[in-house]
């Protein structure tokens, strides 16, 4: 019973899941085939820089990033197994500092350069402390306590906005807010000294420089998922992500300029539409950016798991959970909901998955206003995140209970038909617009007067 | 296994050579307006016209797009050691009125620049003449061969962040003088009455109440993206939600409607009241216009100014063309910052007011249409009198704060001289 009620929580996808066996175990490619494939991918990637420059995408820096990324993977892709690790954390280190230069276009020339190479040293030493602290022979709580201080003197700095722009305590903030979290959980759970190679790649990640809002890696996930054989078929999908990540921001940009209309903006039935359905569009934004950034470390051989996966199709509020953002969920699962659920379990099935979704809720709302708080300077929580964090909570908790109570969700799916599939999935789409709208609103009274615009 | 790899691969194969056909689409210039619409969308990585002038609440947009340190926020450097030193002085937390610069008025227009007063504004020094105007200490009265323009609009046309000397008002006097003087043996005077944050409503006060002391030949009211849809819907209905004066009698009237009726409490139900009514609005201000240039004989040009160097908004057309149904001339300023990159023509990230270059491009191309303007090129170009000319006579220019019923040429018209 108590698998169940995990279950409901994990990845559940339909069709064929693509399964990563280990390069190094598969035939060896040919060397001719091989270099028709290393050099497909680089035309597939010039082709994209083409693309990002012509259109603009994302930011300079990004252009920057991606030219340092699928350069650099050109030269990488020929190391030996045992420099790629190395390798692809200095080329991070490097390519960071450059793309940090370019972080503000209007002001990129030497100072520029030399404060990003001295915010990268700092980012370093920071790291340096962190991994020092948490692989010592203290105990666990002493370790903690250090990090938290730490930690508080650091969101102090933030706060007062001391000793750095505001780019880089974005940079810093995207870099250790949750992935440090991770960490200190595999270190506590691990017990086990953890190698200064994996600290480094895990934190200092190139496309980490560029992007603040960074999809939530797990740090176990992170290590496992390095290949060490072949790494062609490991960048060939990365090429694909980054594909399909472009195409989500195009749809995005196209959606944001021609469909997204504020509350100013409602003044028929067709523009109401607009204003209830669009918000929640507006992740594909996050969703092309998460996919770009696994699709860049999967050509140095991180085969990381999908970061989102076809939400806007989910037949359910724990499947919408579950697919939105995967990263999340499984941080959620493992850091908030495991840890609740089996210290309370022996109290009883239905309590234990209650208060374990309820405890990955309400840590949902707190850690998006401290995400807000590193990356905007502002810790707020407003009735309308409680109201939107509120409700999909309440509907997720619902279908965990009722899957719970099926034994297996699963083959509940299967038997049903096709039309009442896709109802549910219109359902789950219309309600979550309706409450990401809320959420999007400047406040609840807001909302309201909108959608009764015809008062 | 194999299959899904194969789809995977021709997928993302043909998807990569159909973005960079658009690509080559975009770079090399297509003809169907409906695919370059697309295409300019699609690079554009601007705010959208809808949300230009009002911010939504996107939790991740938010966390994406808002400005390094926030319009609000405090400069990396206040109160602490940085690794960045502050760029040329700009602070944008900086508040006009507690440096000095601004007072309040009861009028439309909130407020208004203090006369003869100095400060470090947007990273240059903004000094305004006796009059709480940028620019030179102009005389009420127009010396003898003088044409004088008046200018009316917001910070952009101000020159909000570059030396008055690389405005584009400026720079258009310059050009005006360089070029029309040798031929009609003029002198011709730009005055700036744009002030930060004016939208169409102060900028009509400022024409009927102020700019006639000044005996102008030729009125320009600039008008932009603050004009159109939200930003001055938002602007009226906090002001109705506020129960402040909107000095039409048209627009008295309209919010007499807007506040007619129940559920009218909140900012936001007056907003949408006054969208319903946003035609009605224009045809006011806009009329207005008209009316006060068919009754002074001072013809009055609107301008259309397009900021964004990434689309060319479609309101702003809807702008220009209200105005012209009043018979206003217009020009639009549509091409100077087309195909510029925002890295030369805005000042920074957090603040797209033009750089010089972007208000030398304003300048010159205001000055070609004009001149290419089948109404105004006549005037420009051959100085033609107006019945003000003389500016010789007692000057009524009454203010909200203080009204004047006549001043001489030593006084000051807008009785608010130290």
């Amino acid at each position: 019973m108590a698998s169940s009620g995990v279950s409901v929580l994990e990845p559940r996808v339909r069709g064929p899941v693509p399964t990563w066996e280990p390069a190094a175990r598969r035939p060896a490619a040919l060397p001719a085939r091989a270099a028709g494939e290393y050099a497909l991918i680089l035309a597939q990637l010039a082709g994209l820089l083409f693309v990002f420059q012509t259109f603009n995408v994302e930011s300079p820096a990004f252009f920057h990033l991606s030219c340092w990324c699928f350069g650099g993977f050109a030269l990488w892709y020929f190391l030996p197994a045992a420099w790629k690790q190395p390798a692809f954390i200095a080329l991070s280190l490097v390519g960071g500092t450059s793309v940090l230069a370019h972080v503000d276009p209007w002001y990129v020339g030497p100072q520029s350069y030399r404060a990003a190479a001295v915010f990268v040293l700092m980012l370093v030493g920071l790291g340096g402390i962190i991994f020092l602290c948490l692989n010592s022979g203290l105990p666990f709580g002493a370790r903690l306590g250090f990090i938290l201080l730490l930690a508080g003197a650091l969101a102090y700095a933030r706060r007062r906005e001391w000793f750095l722009p505001e780019a880089y305590w974005k940079v810093l903030g995207a870099i250790f807010m949750f992935r440090l979290i991770l960490y200190v959980y595999e270190v506590r759970v691990a017990r086990r000294r953890e190698r200064l190679s994996d600290f480094l790649g895990y934190f200092y990640l190139l496309p980490g420089f560029c992007f603040t809002l960074f999809p939530v890696i797990d740090y176990a996930t992170f290590k496992k998922c390095r290949r060490s054989g072949d790494p062609l078929p490991t960048a060939r999908r990365g090429v694909a992500w980054i594909v399909r990540g472009t195409v989500q921001v195009f749809v995005y940009r196209l959606l944001y300029h021609q469909v997204m209309v504020g509350p100013v903006g409602v003044h028929s039935p067709l523009t109401l539409a607009q204003f209830l359905l669009a918000p929640y569009l507006m992740y594909t934004h996050i969703s092309g950016q998460f996919h770009i950034i696994a699709g860049m470390l999967h050509l140095f051989g991180y085969a990381l798991p999908e970061t989102n996966r076809r939400y806007l199709l989910a037949e359910s509020f724990t499947d919408f959970w579950r697919r939105i953002n995967i990263y999340w969920k499984d941080f959620m699962v493992k850091v908030f909901f495991f840890p609740a659920y089996f210290r309370l379990r022996r109290r009883g099935e239905k309590q234990a998955l209650v208060v374990s979704t309820a405890a990955v809720f309400t840590a949902t709302i707190l850690l998006h206003a401290y995400q807000a708080f590193w990356l905007n300077n502002t810790f707020t929580i407003s009735k309308r995140d409680l109201l939107f964090w509120g409700t999909l909570g309440l509907l997720v908790m619902a279908g965990v209970l009722r899957d719970a109570r099926r034994g297996s969700g699963g083959t509940a799916r299967t038997a049903r038909s096709r039309p009442l599939r896709a109802l549910s999935a219109i359902g789950v789409y219309l309600t979550v617009s309706v409450l990401w709208s809320i959420w999007s609103s400047p406040s609840l009274g807001e909302w309201v007067e909108v959608v009764t615009y015809w008062r | 296994m194999a299959g899904a790899v194969s789809q995977e691969r021709w997928t993302a194969l043909l998807a990569i050579a159909a973005l960079t056909m658009a690509g080559a689409a975009r770079r090399a210039g297509v003809e169907s307006p409906l695919l370059r619409s697309t295409l300019v969308d699609l690079a554009n990585d601007d705010l959208s016209e809808r949300e230009a002038g009002v911010e939504l609440n996107n939790y991740y947009e938010g966390l994406l797009r808002k400005p390094p340190g926030g319009h609000r926020g405090r400069r990396a450097s206040a109160g602490g050691p940085c690794l960045l030193p502050p760029r040329n002085g700009i602070d944008y937390a900086e508040d006009a009125h507690k440096i000095g610069l601004k007072q309040p008025v009861s009028d439309i227009r909130g407020f208004e620049l203090l006369p003869s007063s100095s400060a470090l504004f947007h990273g240059v020094e903004l000094r305004t003449n006796r009059w709480g105007l940028r620019g030179d200490e102009w005389s009420p009265h127009k010396p003898p061969g003088v044409f004088r323009i008046a200018a009316c609009g917001a910070s952009n046309e101000m020159g909000l962040g570059v030396a008055y000397e690389h405005s584009m008002l400026h720079y258009f006097e310059r050009r005006l003088n360089a070029e029309l003087s040798p031929i009609t043996r003029l002198r011709y005077e730009v005055l700036n009455f744009c002030v930060f944050g004016y939208r169409l409503p102060e900028n009509v006060y400022v024409v009927e109440r102020l700019m006639p002391a000044f005996h102008p030949d030729l009125i320009l009211v600039s008008t932009s993206f603050r004009d159109s849809g939200a930003p001055l819907i938002e602007f009226l209905a906090r002001r109705t939600y506020r129960g402040q004066d909107l000095y039409l009698d048209e627009l008295r009237t309209l919010a007499g409607k807007v506040l007619d009726g129940p559920g009218a409490e909140t900012i936001g139900r007056l907003s949408l009241r006054w969208l319903r009514r946003q035609d009605a609005v224009y045809a006011a201000l806009f009329g207005e216009l008209a009316s006060f240039s068919r009754e002074s004989g001072i013809p009055v040009v609107v301008m259309a100014i397009r900021h964004n160097v990434r689309k060319r908004y479609e309101s702003l057309e809807q702008l220009a063309v209200r105005a012209e149904r009043h018979g206003l001339p217009t020009v639009r300023l549509f091409d100077a910052l087309e195909g510029q990159s925002p890295y030369e023509m805005y000042q920074d990230g957090r603040d797209h007011h033009t750089t010089p270059t972007g208000h030398r491009r304003f300048a010159d191309e205001l000055f070609d249409d004009l001149l290419a303007h089948p109404g105004i090129r006549p005037l420009l170009a051959e100085g033609a009198s107006n019945p003000s000319e003389s500016g010789t006579g007692p000057v009524q220019v009454p203010t909200a704060a203080q009204p004047v019923d006549h001043a001489d040429g030593d006084g000051h018209p807008l009785g608010r001289g130290r």
